[in-house]
């Protein structure tokens, strides 16, 4: 299980060449990742979810709060290490090697290596063995390492938009291996994405974050319940947001054509339900929310996307 | 054991990712030990001294370590690659000493090995020839014995050479994050610590204390030794102790190393006190290589600082920026000044007093002064010998008196201090630097106290000072040195010479 607690990072462009300024990266994060589970990072872009990683897998070292692995430190700890591989967003530092090569370097570092996982998966998505991995695409290269990474046999997989660059078909593949090998193991996933859809599929729990703040973190039906849309209709006049503010609900969004009022609304819907209908209304319809919808009316709700198109 | 073995497996990991330089370095370091093993044959058969090109294949394979070092120590210069070695399964000590071994395996190695094949083959092929075997029939075994050190010293010299450039590499790759900052400082440092002992000398305590004797050996401890290796007699145990030096550095920088995490890769420069002690090392040396070139000088060194501030550089520039850093070279150069100053206001921060340690029994001491006058340079003859046992076999002096080594030390201290006391002024300082070049150069008269050397022959030079002293100094010496009774055998004509002097 990972504990993480209160986390903060900060990167100062202090030293040589800096001019002083402070980026938050992360504020004040809390999430527990339970053993076994797939669990996603969802957020926008700089949100926070790879310092976030980076950090799981002690290539930042931890400035506040804190991050245990099964109740131990990760940062500069080699036995919590030899538990979790990370895939990060980017092949360019494979260039140089071969996939026989890549087996023989992580086979240095990871004593559960499996030559037997590695050549299975390498000949189930044909991947040339000694071919330099410059010569691969993109989708190739990210194959290549996340079978490096299922035959380290670790427990925690860390995959940094992992599914990249790969086609539909491939994708799909690719995920099918993925979920087969971790899931035959009791091994725990995690992987952050764009594609929300894509978390939906694959994981248990997701978390989201925006500007380094957590938006919401948990398993990802509660997350789709915790929000959902609200269609109400009145044919003398239409109902207001004020009207529905003056209920207590936490109104996300609200758009209303000719007499429909469209609301997102915060909370359960049993509980959204009973609230609004103490406002007349002729007809009131609950719609229940998909993942990529409340990931959109969250960010929404604190400014994505209005930020850029008012920059713009 | 079990702890090495893991490190060992690491290092060998990290090796074979840099397939490319081992096969480069194995060529250039080959071809240099075949061009100086077989040396003779060559010259014979090509008329030609490929021994040369021997050394620079072994000088260019040991500076080409500082792309090993850049390749190892990549995790420090991408987020990619920290990405990739800062999760591996690793505490920070062991990748950093898995990297250090690999760095041998990759760079430190090679040159040993062919650097130990180049000896062995010379050792065999000069024990075959007939002057050896000349040397061996009659049991000569000195000859023998000091072949095999000389042979020897120049295997350390390799190894001193590539374990001083990998150890300074290692420096720059902990406290730079980017690949290009990495290589240039290197090379920048390299040379820096290479040369800057011997200037420093030269500039500071040589200059401004009068001392005219060559820098020791010891400033040249820790140092690329190919450049030490210039002098023919560089003690071996030197050369040991610059490898001690160099591998002590490398296993120190862990604790620089350990500090830092992904978030400093990419970053130009990550350690500011690095940065500055480079750049400030730099202009000192720049600043120190010839006094009389000081414009030239001080507007290249300028250009180069400005150039390096831009690089490093990661905001947007400004003409604001560019004048601070301006300013900073400008305080730069006034510390260098001030150093300077500080030196020739301590006389070279009492060089002026150096007087040989060993005993001065059997040495001769002899203090000469040249009069100037205009632009016409005459000499007054060697004015003044304190002690000249053998003259005779030097100056045709004859010097009947035998001076213990304590008289010959009070002899020289009095002169010493007649050097010392002399006023102090700016332009003084700055006609002394070569900044300005007025009348005033003319007025004053050189005073050189030479210590000779007499146990292996009177060539023997152990000490040189000269000073510029003002013409009624060197007569208020002169009276002193013979009030106290130490140039009584040759007052007359120390009189006689300087009288000479007084009335032309």
């Amino acid at each position: 299980m990972i504990e993480i607690a209160n986390v903060t990072m900060e990167f100062r462009n202090k030293g040589v060449g800096g001019d002083g300024s402070t980026l938050t990266a992360l504020k004040d994060i809390s999430v527990t990742i339970p053993d076994g589970c797939v669990y996603g990072f969802l957020g926008s872009n700089g949100a926070g979810k790879s310092t976030l990683m980076r950090l799981l897998c002690g290539v930042y070292r931890l400035q506040k709060g804190t991050i245990k692995v099964d109740g131990r430190d990760v940062w500069n700890n080699a036995s919590v290490k030899s538990e979790m591989f990370f895939v990060n967003d980017e092949t360019v530092q494979y260039a140089d090697f071969t996939l026989e090569g890549l087996r023989k370097y992580y086979r240095s570092y990871y004593e559960t290596f499996s030559d037997e996982v590695f050549y299975r998966l390498a000949k189930q998505l044909q991947l040339p063995l000694n071919r330099k991995m410059s010569s691969f695409s993109k989708g190739m290269k990210r194959q290549a390492v996340v079978i490096v990474g299922l035959a380290s046999m670790t427990k925690y997989l860390v995959l940094d938009e992992a599914f990249d660059g790969l086609d539909p078909a491939m994708r799909k593949m690719v995920k099918d291996i993925i979920t087969d090998e971790m899931l035959d193991r009791g091994a725990t996933l995690i992987l952050s994405s764009h594609n929300i859809a894509e978390i939906n599929e694959l994981c248990d729990r997701a978390l989201l974050i925006h500007k380094g703040e957590l938006v919401f973190d948990g398993e990802i039906d509660k997350i789709r319940s915790c929000a959902c849309k609200v269609q109400l209709m009145r044919k003398d006049s239409a109902i207001t947001r004020e009207e529905l503010e003056k209920t207590g609900v936490d109104i996300l969004k609200y758009s209303i054509m000719g007499s429909v009022a469209q609301v997102i609304v915060r909370g359960a819907g049993d509980e959204i339900m009973q609230k609004i209908s103490a406002v007349p209304n002729d007809v009131c319809e609950l719609i229940p929310l998909t993942l990529e919808e409340v990931f959109i009316y969250e960010l929404e709700a604190r400014g994505y996307g209005h930020e850029a198109l008012s920059e713009n | 054991m079990k702890r090495f073995l893991r490190i060992n497996r690491m290092a060998l990991g990290e090796t074979r990712t840099h397939t490319k330089f081992i096969v480069i370095v194995n060529i250039l370091l080959g071809f240099g030990c075949l061009l100086l093993s077989l040396e003779k044959s060559y010259i014979d058969l090509l008329h030609a001294d490929w021994m040369i090109f021997g050394y620079l294949l072994f000088a260019v394979g040991g500076i080409i370590g500082t792309m090993a070092v850049i390749g190892v120590f990549r995790d420090l210069n991408s987020i990619q690659y920290s990405d990739v070695q800062m999760s591996l399964p690793m505490s920070s000590a062991q990748r950093y000493f898995s990297k250090l071994l690999a760095l041998f395996y990759l760079h430190i190695f090679p040159v040993l090995f062919w650097g130990g094949l180049t000896v062995v083959i010379k050792t065999i092929e000069k024990h075959n020839s007939e002057v050896y075997r000349f040397f061996w029939t009659t049991g000569d075994w000195d000859f023998f014995w000091y072949e095999s050190v000389d042979w020897f010293r120049l295997y350390l010299c390799f190894a001193a050479s590539v374990l001083f450039l990998d150890a300074v590499g290692v420096l720059c790759a902990v406290c730079c994050g980017r690949r290009a900052e990495t290589g240039y400082f290197s090379y920048i440092a390299a040379y820096c610590l290479s040369v800057l002992p011997g200037l420093i000398w030269n500039r500071l305590l040589r200059t401004w204390g009068g001392q005219t004797m060559e820098a020791g050996h010891a400033f040249f401890v820790w140092t690329w030794s190919f450049w030490a290796k210039t002098y023919t007699d560089f003690p071996t145990y030197l050369l040991l102790i610059n490898c001690g030096i160099s591998i002590a550095l490398m296993v120190l920088m862990y604790f620089v190393y350990r500090r830092r995490d992904a978030g400093t890769a990419g970053r130009p420069v990550s350690n500011r006190v690095f940065f500055e002690g480079v750049m400030f090392a730099a202009v000192l040396t720049m600043l120190s290589l010839n006094g009389s070139r000081y414009g030239i000088l001080l507007t290249i060194t300028g250009i180069a600082y400005l150039v390096i501030h831009i690089i490093t550089f990661r905001e947007q520039l400004s003409c604001r920026k560019i004048a601070v850093w301006l300013g900073k070279y400008a305080v730069t150069v006034l510390l260098v000044f001030l150093l300077n100053f500080a030196a020739y206001m301590t006389n070279g921060f009492g060089a002026v007093y150096y007087i040989p340690s060993e005993s001065l029994d059997g040495a001769h001491v002899v203090v000469t002064t040249n009069r100037t006058t205009g632009s016409v340079v005459f000499y007054a003859g060697s004015g003044l010998a304190i002690y000249n046992e053998r003259m005779e076999a030097y100056d045709g002096y004859v010097a009947p008196i035998s001076m213990s080594d304590e008289l010959k030390r009070d002899a020289i201290r009095i002169v010493q201090r007649h050097l010392a006391a002399q006023e102090k002024s700016f332009t003084d300082f700055f006609q002394r630097l070569g900044l300005i070049e007025t009348e005033e150069n003319w007025r004053h008269d050189l005073v050189t106290i030479t210590v000779f050397q007499t146990k292996t022959g009177p060539d023997q030079e152990v000490m040189t000072q000269s000073l510029f002293l003002p013409y009624h100094e060197i007569n208020a010496m002169a009276e002193e040195l013979e009030d106290s009774g130490l140039v009584r055998a040759m007052e007359d004509l120390w009189y006689e010479s300087y009288a000479h002097q007084f009335h032309r």
